[in-house]
């Protein structure tokens, strides 16, 4: 009975002893890893096959200014124009269009709405489509192309705040949830506080900071905007009295191409910054009518911006591109050579300083991350400017492009030959806006100049 | 005769009234009334067959067919009529004692003192209180001995109509005796309205009755019948507002705790309510007539009555000596032993397991349980809950497929308790850990161990770290299901019956508690009869023929879950991934104390200790296995619960039972188990029997998000999200109704089309190719977007054009779309959730955003895309039940009222 008993015992202690330890040594299920979902981080000029919307910080339409609003369509869309009220109590203004497929559309925003600033965006129920905008005044043109996303982070760089410059950073929510986000800078003095950098903008309004009041006397002046809730829309607006220059914020990029490098008449400065902690290599290739030419390398130290004076690498038309070792941001901004007697300047008086802008027309354009096939630009119509399509072809082998007018009225396309690293200027004549594909990836803007202004803007890549 | 003289110059002359119950007893009755000192002027005896009549002629007294046509044929010569039922046998002096007293107290209406015939010291009655409901209250101890203690003529509120005197005219004026009514409430009734009329009643003990102990017994239904249509008759309409509702919950609540004592009043509670409804045209006239000459108010009846309710009183009495008695090895005493009681340890065990349980769950009563994970509020509806559940309409996500019957017993619960929702909630959660105790301890004594360890074995299983783990885990039906484990258990293992009625009350009673805890957790129900396989392989006396009774119990028990059985998807059931991290400090020690009182302890806490590891090693497999779901995590935890139980109460036991060495040894293995015992504080402390703090339930906030009945789209993580989830790529989310989510929108069945939809507009949303999310959602009756904790989602609603982000501590979207509904008329009116079905305007059609089913109507039923389209020209939805799951619930139903009336007919049968 004593062994019976003894049996049992040991014999239960055995069982629960495995079944305890088998359950000790069991391992938990691995966690699962969640994904990770965020707006495509370079998306902002490409033109989806998908319902898309076009936010354009910097519209005006008033007594004295007005701004021309260009879409362009590759299919059949609805387009909804929306132009926020800053009231909370009003509701926003919209006009609603229709483009049919290949076509472009300009409307006047003073058509829809005239109460002065008035960002805005445009909604398309499909697509390929995008949007440019063009402000004109008597005294001025300018305008870029517009953004189909918002990351949480944007670059401007090219901003100087020195005597006579008028520098406004603006912020646009187009979105319905109030933003809360933090501006900083960095100068050729290093990082430069923004006073005021943490800031709301409400949902659906805007704000802007006159960038040459808080931080005045400034040669070079980049701006990171990073969204700590909610979203917004940065635009760089530069004035110089005279003429205006407008361009949209960026991400980073290692490679930067610019078909509109210098133009006749201008100088150009590309205005680059390296927001990382080591310096870069840089390279400047240069592409012109003839083909291309030598450019230059350098190093980019961290921190604040860099100012390149592109005239001094090439004269006339040309584009660029740019290659760094790191990700980098970076602009054209292009000013019109004054000579002394146009500023006033008479005997006695001082000269105007060698660089950076001081009256005369003022132009400056974002450039993209890499080229494309395929390319929409709008707003090449207008008459009373000349419009002129830059196609850069920075590749080895020729390409053939062709020139689709999207003028809805069924013009043939035209087709030309854009041979490697061969910069060409091509004359708008009656299209609206142009689809351009070529069989070579090539980079595509536009400028528009008339005789009171000069606007650089930078082509759309259809995806 | 000197003394009958002398009161005969008074002059108040008597007329006898013989109540005719028991024929053959009358010549006794006839025979003390013809002995009275206090000669009356008339005898009669009233109602009776022809049988009374033939007696009366031969005894020489006239016969009157009923109380009423008495008083009315009384000559108005005639004072007093003394009421006296057939039967009881009068002293000498009772009428002269009945008359004089109440001639002297200026009283219309007396009563006698009552004593047991056949031990005239004992007393039975000395006049009534009674509550406002009627029902009486004697206030006297069983088998108290009359030493005069209550001789003292008093007002009272009633006297029973075994010897009852009156005045003549009031009772002409009143009407006399309600024939309608059974003794006890007729004499209520005729006191409350002689009281009305500003009479005094009074019980004069020097009139002695000798009452028969074998008096006949009235069926309990006619008795609470009488009793309400005394309130119809007496009260004012103001009174009867409060009174009867509260009379009828007051009943519903006997209905459900008396069978706790062995009575059964369900029946006899509807047939009184059912009678009185029969009979509401005679009551309204008797009303009239009683109403009519009311000197008094409603308040001079309270002045005689009983706060609160004397029934519930009597029951609450007899279910804590009931307690009282559960509690092994000592025996009930009277209250006169209360000091020699207290000292006693079954008493004080009993005190220590209430206060336990009053302490560890005292903010569930007054904040109710938290809005998280797996556990929501009821439903407000209790019948709509069981109509889904019964192969209607499951609301969860966009519907479809069948719900867990935890669904369908919470409801019943709910029902039963007047459709309270927060109080069904309490009461079983509350309930399982009382009664979770209170078997442990049950079982554990049933096994012969200690009293002391067997409470500590209680409390280890209730808060241990096993059901700390349940409650943590708000795995709630499997947390119910605690407190009737033990028990079944305990029928499972206990001694096989020796009559044949104790042996169907045995299988039927074992098989009713597996069913109804399997409706809380359907994977506990072959637990009884494991642990009673696993407890005979330990080598204990039970016989097998015990578990072939588990067997048959819980095969009959799985009758009660049938509805679930026959539309269950049992894979997707256990489907997850889920895993239980314990304290390792706690299992070492429970394992080791387990172990040492295993191999040293005497054989009986060595068996149970053994037995206790086994079930800790099962449940710790089935808790910790990768890539099982909640069920079998929960059905684990159980398991774990009641073996850490078992292990606690045998190490104490064995420290108590063992002597020398070996008490010296198995006293580590109590160290260990006390470690246990002292975790349980931890869960206890906060008062929410281990459920989370309300204040983390954040989807109790759903409530404030405005009262329109929509949808809201939850992205987070799985332990942030209430109920099943449903993914895209790993990144959680699901949809649950606002502003009150309820618990049977927990369980997701399978996608469906709409599901499929939502899924195709968040994999567009995750592309970046939706911009107006807010409109998109609007068709699925989603008006709102909520992020709980961290998810991949939560970045890509910021650029989202139509939803607006409010100042909330999860970030929360409202749709800005103007028109956001689960149903939608062809008139664009939103139609409203209502139960399980949608109402609104009458109107050509309505959409209703839910998955696709043909069974919704009215007919003709169409799709529009992957919502239903019906009729929506009578103002509401219906959804036809699926005749099989319907069907199985009607089974489930009678098979449960089959097994409780089986199971207390053998209880009273043995």
């Amino acid at each position: 009975m004593r062994a019976k008993d003894a049996g049992r015992r040991i014999g239960a202690a055995v069982v629960a002893s495995a079944l305890v330890a088998a359950a000790t040594l069991a391992t938990p299920p691995a966690d699962p890893v969640p994904p990770v979902f965020a707006l495509p981080e370079l998306s902002s000029d490409v033109a989806g096959e998908a319902q898309s919307i076009w936010y354009c910080p910097w519209a005006e339409a008033g007594a004295e200014r007005d701004t021309v609003i260009s879409m362009a369509s590759l299919g059949a869309a609805d387009a909804v124009m929306t132009i926020p009220n800053p009231s909370p109590a009003d509701e926003a203004d919209t006009a609603e269009l229709q483009l049919g497929t290949l076509s472009a559309f300009d409307v006047e925003l003073g058509e829809v709405v005239r109460r002065g600033q008035a960002p805005m965006f445009v909604e398309f129920a499909g697509g390929p489509a995008m949007v440019s905008t063009l402000m004109r005044s008597n005294t001025l043109l300018s305008g870029d192309r517009c953004v189909a996303s918002a990351p949480k982070v944007w670059y401007l760089t090219g901003g100087t705040t020195r005597s006579g410059i008028q520098l406004t950073l603006r912020l646009f929510n187009p979105f319905p949830e109030n933003a809360r986000v933090l501006v900083s800078g960095s100068s050729e003095f290093g990082n430069e506080p923004i006073p005021g950098g943490s800031l709301d903008v409400p949902a659906r309004s805007w704000r802007d900071i006159p960038l040459s009041q808080e931080v005045p006397f400034l040669d070079e002046l980049s701006v990171t905007v990073s969204s700590e809730t909610g979203l917004v829309l940065p635009t760089m607006v530069m004035a110089n009295g005279t003429d205006e220059a407008t361009w949209p914020g960026t991400p980073l990029s290692e490679t930067w191409y610019f078909p509109v490098g210098g133009v006749e008449g201008v100088e150009s400065e590309l205005v680059i910054t390296n927001p990382g902690d080591a310096p870069l290599t840089l390279d400047v290739e240069v592409f012109t009518s003839e083909g291309p030419v030598p450019g230059t390398s350098m190093t980019l130290e961290p921190g604040g911006p860099r100012r390149i004076a592109l005239s001094e690498i090439a004269s006339g038309a040309f584009g660029i591109s740019v290659t760094s070792s790191g990700r980098t941001a970076a602009v054209v901004i292009a000013s019109e050579v004054v000579v002394e007697e146009e500023l006033g300047g008479g005997e006695g008086e001082a000269p105007p300083e060698e660089s950076g802008p001081l009256g005369g027309k003022l132009a400056g354009t974002v450039g993209r991350n890499s080229p494309a096939t395929r390319w929409l630009v709008a707003g090449t119509g207008n008459v009373s400017i000349t419009s002129t399509v830059w196609l850069m072809n920075t590749g080895l082998q020729p390409a053939t492009v062709t020139m689709q007018p999207l003028s809805g009225r069924g013009e043939e396309a035209e087709e030309i030959i854009v041979g490697d690293g061969e910069l060409i200027r091509y004359p708008s004549q009656d299209g609206l806006g142009y689809f351009i594909e070529a069989s070579q990836p090539i980079s595509v803007a536009w400028t528009a100049s008339s005789a009171l202004g000069l606007a650089f803007i930078a082509g759309v890549a259809v995806e | 005769m000197t003394s009958a003289s002398v009161v005969g110059q008074m002059t108040p002359s008597v007329a006898v009234a013989v109540l005719v119950g028991d024929t053959a007893a009358l010549l006794d009755t006839l025979e003390a009334v013809s002995r009275q000192v206090y000669e009356p002027t008339r005898r009669f005896i009233v109602g009776g067959a022809a049988a009374a009549r033939t007696a009366a002629e031969a005894a020489g007294v006239e016969w009157s067919p009923s109380a009423a046509t008495l008083i009315e044929q009384l000559e108005t010569r005639i004072d007093f009529v003394w009421f006296v039922r057939s039967g009881v046998v009068p002293r000498p002096d009772a009428l002269k004692s009945l008359v004089l007293e109440t001639e002297r107290s200026g009283a219309a209406v007396a009563g006698s003192k009552l004593l047991r015939s056949d031990d005239p010291d004992e007393l039975l009655s000395v006049g009534w209180a009674t509550d406002v409901y009627g029902t009486t209250y004697i206030g006297l101890d069983d088998g108290e001995v009359d030493q005069g203690q209550y001789d003292v003529v008093r007002d009272v509120a009633a006297v029973p109509g075994t010897s009852l005197l009156i005045r003549r005219d009031l009772a002409h004026g009143i009407g006399g005796i309600d024939a309608k009514l059974a003794p006890a409430p007729a004499a209520i009734d005729l006191c409350q309205r002689a009281r009305l009329r500003g009479a005094r009643v009074v019980v004069v003990p020097s009139s002695e009755v000798l009452v028969p102990d074998d008096e006949r017994i009235t069926p309990l239904w006619r008795d609470e019948a009488g009793r309400i249509r005394a309130m119809l008759k007496s009260y004012s309409f103001l009174t009867l507002m409060w009174a009867l509702p509260a009379r009828m919950l007051i009943g519903l609540i006997e209905a459900v705790v008396a069978p706790l004592v062995g009575r059964w009043t369900l029946f006899a509670f509807v047939r009184a309510w059912l009678w009185n409804l029969l009979h509401l045209p005679s009551t309204f006239i008797a009303r009239r007539a009683s109403r009519v000459g009311t000197v008094v108010g409603d308040a001079e009846l309270f002045r005689y009555q009983l706060r609160g309710s004397a029934s519930l009183k009597s029951l609450s009495s007899e279910l804590a000596g009931r307690f009282r008695e559960r509690l092994p090895g000592d025996t009930t005493t009277s209250l006169l032993e209360l000091t020699e009681e207290l000292r006693r340890p079954a008493f004080l065990s009993g005190v220590l397991v209430i206060l336990a349980t009053i302490f560890g769950t005292r903010v569930i009563w007054r904040s109710g349980l938290p809005a998280s994970g797996y556990l929501l509020p009821l439903p407000e509806s209790a019948t709509a809950a069981l109509g889904s559940y019964a192969g209607g309409w499951n609301p969860a996500g966009f519907g479809g497929g069948p719900l867990p019957p935890l669904v369908g017993s919470s409801a019943l619960v709910q029902l039963l308790l007047g459709d309270r929702a927060a109080l069904a909630v309490a009461v079983l959660t509350i309930g399982a850990v009382l009664f979770g105790v209170w078997g442990a301890i049950r079982l554990f004594r049933s096994w012969d161990l200690r009293l002391g360890p067997a409470v500590a074995g209680g409390l280890v299983f209730v808060a241990g770290p096993a059901s700390a783990a349940l409650s943590r885990g708000t795995h709630w039906g499997a947390f119910v299901a605690l407190g009737l484990v033990p028990w079944a258990i305990r029928g499972a293992t206990t001694r096989w019956p020796d009559q044949w009625q104790r042996r169907l009350s045995h299988v039927s009673g074992l098989a009713l508690i597996i069913g109804v805890l399997a409706t809380f957790e359907p994977l506990l129900l072959p637990m009884a009869l494991g642990g009673a396989i696993l407890w005979i392989m330990f080598g204990d006396a039970g016989s097998w023929r015990t578990v072939v009774a588990a067997a048959i119990s819980t095969l009959a028990g799985s009758l009660l879950i049938l509805p679930w059985v026959v539309g269950a998807n049992f894979a997707q059931y256990i489907d997850g991934s889920v895993f239980w991290e314990p304290n390792w400090a706690l299992v070492g020690a429970g394992v080791a104390a387990g172990l040492v009182t295993l191999a040293f302890a005497e054989a009986r806490p060595s068996r149970v200790a053994g037995w206790g590891l086994v079930m800790v090693g099962i449940g710790g497999l089935l808790a910790r296995s990768a890539d099982t779901g909640r069920p079998i995590l929960a059905t684990g935890l159980v398991i774990a619960a009641l073996g850490s139980a078992a292990i606690v109460a045998a190490a104490f036991d064995a420290v108590a039972a063992g002597s020398g060495a070996r008490r010296f040894v198995v006293g580590f293995g109590a160290l260990g188990a006390a470690f246990l015992v002292m975790s349980t504080v931890w869960p206890m402390f906060p008062g929410r029997a281990g459920f989370p703090a309300v204040a983390d339930s954040r989807l109790l906030e759903l409530g404030s998000l405005g009262d329109a009945p929509v949808r809201a789209l939850l992205f987070g993580p799985p332990d942030r999200l209430p109920g099943d989830e449903r993914d895209i790529d790993g990144a959680t989310y699901r949809v649950i109704s606002v502003p009150e989510p309820g618990m049977w929108e927990l369980w997701l069945s399978p996608p469906k089309a709409a599901d499929l939809a939502l899924e195709d507009v968040l994999k567009r949303l995750t592309g970046g190719e939706t911009l107006r999310l807010g409109e998109e959602l609007a068709g699925f009756g989603i008006g709102w977007v909520i992020v709980v904790g961290d998810s991949p989602f939560a970045p890509l609603l910021e650029g989202q054009l139509d939803l607006i982000r409010l100042g909330r501590a999860d970030p929360t979207y409202r749709s800005e779309v103007e028109t956001v509904a689960r149903a939608l008329g062809s008139d664009g009116a939103t139609w409203t959730w209502e139960g399980a079905g949608y109402r609104g305007e009458p109107t050509d059609t309505v959409r209703l955003a839910e998955n696709p089913d043909d069974r919704f109507g009215p007919e003709p039923w169409t799709t529009d895309g992957w919502a239903n389209v019906v009729s929506g020209e009578t103002g509401m939805t219906t959804y036809t039940a699926d005749g099989s799951i319907r069907n199985a619930a009607r089974i489930a139903l009678v098979s449960g009222v089959l097994m409780m009336g089986l199971w207390l007919f053998g209880r009273v049968r043995s």
